[in-house]
């Protein structure tokens, strides 16, 4: 396609188009959404009420205006910095984290096509591994920056724990990609509209079940919740890394880590649940499309729905259970399995 | 003998989690719908709304119970104050005009921050003069000074008690006496 | 020599000892209330009565004299049945509002009931109205409810003071204590019938209602109103003084002591002076602390001894045997002349009170003769005050007369250390606050040379300075050389050169005058100890020990 004015405005337009639609409207929508849905949910576990005060005169709408109520108090109270902090790494700390959590969801096919995702790239997973991995800095400077012993101890634990599962996390991947013989989301996608002998769908879930459940621990911690969230650790380090945010500051800090949630599920949903496809449905009727988007956008709540689920049913474990887990159980798993994944694959190519 | 604790020896289905955390998201979610949709387990109390009552031996604020007059039933004899683990009641005594009565207190100060609401000092008034029966709360105040209960106010809160007020000063001494001697057994 | 058996004790005593004090030797306690020590024996409150073997009825322990081979029992069921009877028969009609009682604490009868009876009353009537808060003079104030009548307060205006004020009137349970009609009881010691008191019948106006026993700080010291030195113990409660009452001690004051000397220790309740002048640029004077003034005073004597400048010392006969020996050595390394302030003289009688006001008067006369060559009195001072560019007057209450100021303000410099503004250090360029003599350690030596420590009942104020310390500090940068005991030397150091140094003193140790004290060598001019007050035989002194001080005793059970 020659690159002419109209082509390139044509470009554009779509990306701005898909980026509003689908970061903006679902991605912020549901982080957003999540900020008062996890106090609720887990209030409602508890046999408690969660919040419900914020009201528009009568309305309260079970508290739903919480998630209103909190970017308002968030942008209007002090934001306060500490006086021996960085200033310049402190403020800069929380978008770190912030942006390459948003940027990731370029590569996220929503839908069948080469359309229905914001950058086409063949690079595709391995984008996600390289700018989701920028996150870490956010969350270690903002903890440095503060020049607070609890932050700082809080920052190196975020430093050792998410290097530590971004290792078992790539491993566990490679197997996915040796199943389906790419690294292009789409292609990934395409290739579980298969079946496995005709019944069970080719998802990586079935394909890979133990890859499935390694993503899915590996991918909590990487976002340092409960119940690897001991570089907030309450108990032990005030509020960890984030201990001398405030206001705005927070709020970002705390929205990455929402966004994170959203980009767990859509990235699970992509590579273990099918991603758009729905088993036994084919076709590109704008019908049969549009229920392929929601197909997508409903896996990826149920994958955001098991992260909060678990975070509310696990305890905390101790740091060093969970370097431990990390290096000793996980990483060997992921490597028994993409041992397992290569010697199968070799031996269904032989036969 | 120690209580004995069976501890679970982790095999390997319980190493790897996998089946304990979804036992645990399963009985979590089952929690979640039933207090959504069925019986509800909420515990909350919705609290300027809704109160919980007070039990009868809540120790609230003191209060200081007044005689037939209106005079502080109080004979200064600052048991009170002996019995105060936190040395917070001042008591300043002086002649009463009433020889039976003899003493009676012209100060009597609680320091409400030192006060750990013990209830010693009601325990120890061999009056009734002094007691906790207010079911009113401390509240915050923006002084120290404000936080300290004097006589005047002490007295106002004896409505709020349910002790009977008032009584001959006389008769309720001896007969409160020989109570006292025969209590010493 | 009687033997006698006390409850299985066998022991020798002299003739004509009371079984009371038979069985105090032995170690057996027999309950008391009319008996006093100091006063003759009434034996009528029965509360002492003990079976003796071979007489037919139990007998009052008081008052029976000891017969060779006396076998007594003092815990036999018939003596416990007695006293239970006599404490049941004293309460029939005692209000029991010890709650509003003084005495509560340290009553007798409080504590005779709980260790010897412990029993509800059987009254069902009425009981026996009295007088209540009955004033019978201008210090003391009667409850006739709570009265036992056991006389000891009548006997003790019969016999110490020899005034009779009090009397029982009328029988039986409406007998009561009362004075004759015009007649009030007012006399120098009336406030002993207080403390004779065994329970809360009689109190003393200044401290009644003012504090419960069981908050007192109780401290042995010695009063210091005149020159007989009683040995008291001071009751305070946060550093305040709220009470003063006799301490036994034979050799001065026997059990009692007057309301005058209790007055003079009641003044400790005001604040002493904390803090004096100096002159500032510009001559006027500036508040200081003791510091302070001792900085300015040193500069005047480095200045003295520069330009041979003659010093006055004047010293009151007041101070601590310490202080006077450290102003002493310092006057006599300064080679000033030692003048002793004296106190007017008072009103003396034949129980107690000295004329002579001043505490320490023999002390000072002694030390002073020893340590300071130049010793003066200070009515010469008036005379010679042309002759000295600097006085200094060591005066902590104020002893020197008006004249004797102004013959001190006479002076080019005046510098004065005193406890109370008056008018010598109104006229004073310094002026330095003194620690009170009961809130530091000293001794001080009685008119009959008896020597006592003051144990420092209260706590000092820290801006200032006790003489003692004021002289040390004073002495090397005024004649360069130090006194061998420094600025930190207690006095129980310096008292010990005080013995070195003073012949009077020398057989003394500060640790021995501890309890009693002890008295001077007799020889030279000083007069022999007097004899002893009450001229009975030295026992333990019969107070009541408060009840929260010794361990609880149910001696029946309940």
């Amino acid at each position: 396609m020659p690159l002419t004015g109209n082509v390139i405005l044509d470009l554009v337009l779509w990306t701005v188009i898909k980026f509003a639609a689908f970061v903006l409207v679902f991605v912020m929508g549901t982080a957003t959404v999540l900020t008062w849905l996890e106090r609720k949910y887990s209030a409602v576990i508890q046999n408690r009420i969660g919040p419900n005060r914020a009201n528009l005169g009568a309305w309260r709408l079970g508290g739903l205006l919480h998630m209103l109520a909190d970017p308002i108090k968030m942008l209007t109270k002090e934001d306060f910095a500490p006086d021996t902090a960085n200033p310049w790494m402190f403020r800069l700390a929380p978008l770190v984290a912030f942006v390459p959590a948003m940027v990731v969801f370029s590569v996220i096919p929503f839908g069948p096509g080469e359309h229905m995702m914001i950058a086409n790239t063949e690079l595709g997973i391995l984008f996600i591994f390289a700018i989701a991995s920028l996150n870490v800095y956010g969350s270690v400077m903002g903890a440095w920056a503060s020049n607070n012993k609890w932050s700082l101890m809080g920052g190196l634990r975020i430093s050792a724990q998410m290097v530590s599962y971004e290792v078992a996390i790539g491993l566990t991947l490679c197997g996915v990609f040796m199943i389906y013989g790419s690294t292009d989301l789409q292609d990934i996608v395409v290739a579980q509209g298969a079946t496995l002998g005709g019944v069970l769908p080719a998802w990586g879930l079935f394909t890979q079940p133990v890859a499935a459940v390694l993503y899915l621990t590996c991918a909590i911690a990487e976002n340092k919740r409960a119940p690897f969230d001991v570089a907030e650790a309450e108990a032990e380090l005030a509020a960890g890394y984030w201990t001398e945010y405030s206001a705005m500051g927070f709020a970002v800090l705390a929205l990455a880590e929402f966004v994170e949630i959203v980009l767990i599920g859509c990235v699970g949903a992509t590579l273990f649940l099918g991603g758009w496809q729905i088993p036994g449905v084919h076709g590109d009727t704008p019908v049969i499309m549009a229920a392929q988007v929601a197909a997508f956008l409903l896996k990826t709540l149920f994958v955001i729905w098991l992260q909060l689920t678990i975070r509310w049913t696990l305890p905390r474990f101790r740091y060093d259970q969970v370097m431990r887990l990390g290096w000793r159980i996980l990483l060997p798993a992921a490597l028994v399995n993409l041992v397992v994944t290569g010697v199968a694959l070799t031996w269904i190519d032989r036969n | 003998m120690g209580k004995l604790v069976n501890r679970v020896e982790p095999d390997l289905v319980l190493q790897s989690y996998v089946v304990e955390v979804a036992k645990g998201v399963t009985l979590v979610t089952k929690q979640f719908l039933r207090n959504l949709f069925g019986r509800k387990d909420i515990v909350t109390v919705q609290y300027p709304e809704d109160r919980r009552a007070y039990t009868p031996r809540f120790r609230g604020k003191h209060l200081l119970t007044k005689r037939d007059n209106g005079d502080v039933r109080c004979v200064a004899c600052m048991l009170c104050a002996t019995a105060c683990p936190a040395n917070c009641i001042t008591i300043v005594a002086a002649e009463h005009k009433d020889a039976d009565v003899e003493k009676f207190p012209t100060t009597f100060e609680i320091d409400l921050l030192k006060c750990i609401y013990c209830g010693f000092c009601e325990e120890a008034c061999p009056c009734d003069a002094i007691r906790m029966d207010s079911g009113v709360h401390t509240l915050p105040t923006f002084t120290r000074r404000d936080q300290k209960a004097g006589k005047i106010n002490l007295l106002e809160l004896a409505k709020l008690s349910t002790a009977a007020q008032g009584g001959e000063h006389r008769a309720e001494s001896h007969a409160g006496a020989q109570h006292g001697r025969g209590g010493h057994h | 020599m009687p033997k006698v058996t006390i409850d299985g004790h066998e022991i020798e005593v002299a003739p004509k000892t009371t079984i009371l004090r038979a069985a105090k030797q032995v170690g057996v306690e027999i309950p008391v209330f009319c008996y006093h020590p100091g006063l003759s024996i009434a034996a009528n409150c029965r509360m002492c009565l003990v079976e003796i073997e071979k007489w037919p009825k139990p007998q009052p322990a008081c008052y029976t004299e000891v017969g060779d081979g006396m076998v007594i029992h003092t815990a036999t069921a018939k003596v416990r049945a007695t006293q239970e009877a006599v404490l049941e028969f004293i309460l029939l009609n005692h209000p029991v509002d010890c709650p509003v009682c003084d005495q509560a604490g340290e009553c007798v009868l409080q504590e005779h009931y709980v260790t010897y009876s412990a029993k509800a009353s059987r009254l069902s009537h009425t009981k026996t109205g009295k007088p209540k808060a009955k004033p019978l003079g201008p210090t003391v104030v009667l409850d006739a409810e709570r009265c036992i009548v056991c006389t000891r307060c009548v006997r003790f205006c019969d016999e110490v003071t020899k005034t009779s004020e009090l009397t029982v009137e009328d029988r039986g349970e409406h007998a009561e204590i009362t004075t004759p009609a015009g007649v009030e009881l007012d006399n120098p010691y009336s406030l002993n019938v207080v403390d004779i008191c065994p329970v809360g019948a009689l109190t003393s106006r200044q401290f009644r209602f003012q504090r419960r026993v069981w908050f007192l700080d109780m401290k042995p010291s010695v009063c210091t109103g005149c020159a007989r030195g009683c040995a008291v113990r001071v009751d305070s409660h946060a550093n305040r003084v709220e009470r003063v009452v006799p301490r036994y001690n034979p050799d001065v004051n026997g059990y009692w002591m007057c309301d005058a000397g209790r007055q003079s220790l009641d003044g400790l309740r005001e604040e002493g002076l904390t803090s004096g002048w100096t002159p500032g640029p510009n001559g006027e004077a500036r508040q200081s602390n003791a510091q302070d003034g001792l900085r300015v005073v040193a500069g005047w004597l480095q200045q003295a001894r520069a330009d041979d400048t003659k010093v006055a010392v004047a010293l009151s006969a007041s101070l601590g045997n310490e202080d006077l020996y450290a102003w002493g050595r310092l006057a006599k390394e300064m080679a000033a002349d030692v003048y002793l302030l004296r106190k007017p003289a008072g009103q003396g009688d034949a129980v107690l009170r000295r004329a002579d006001q001043d505490c320490n008067l023999t002390g000072a006369q002694a030390i002073l003769g020893a340590v300071a060559p130049n010793l003066g009195d200070a009515e010469q001072l008036a005379a010679r005050s042309g002759d000295y560019g600097i006085a200094i007057a060591v005066d902590p209450d104020g002893a020197a007369s008006a004249q004797v100021a102004e013959a001190l303000a006479a002076t080019d410099r005046l510098a004065v250390f005193t406890c109370v503004r008056g008018p010598l250090g109104d006229g004073a360029q310094v002026l330095v606050p003194l620690t009170p003599l009961h809130q530091r350690e000293a001794t001080i030596t009685n008119a009959d040379g008896w020597v006592q420590r003051l144990g420092q009942p209260l706590k000092p104020a820290v801006t200032t300075v006790a003489p003692h310390v004021a002289a040390a500090a004073l002495a090397p940068s005024a004649v360069e050389v130090l006194l061998d005991f420094g600025e930190k030397t207690r006095p129980a150091e310096i008292f010990g050169r005080v013995a070195a140094a003073v012949p009077a003193f020398k057989h003394l140790t500060y640790g021995e005058l501890s309890d009693l004290g002890r008295g001077l060598t007799h020889g030279g001019d000083l007069a022999p100890a007097r004899p002893r007050v009450d001229g009975t035989p030295q026992w333990e002194p019969d107070t009541v020990t408060p009840a929260h001080q010794r361990p609880f005793q149910l001696r029946r059970g309940a």
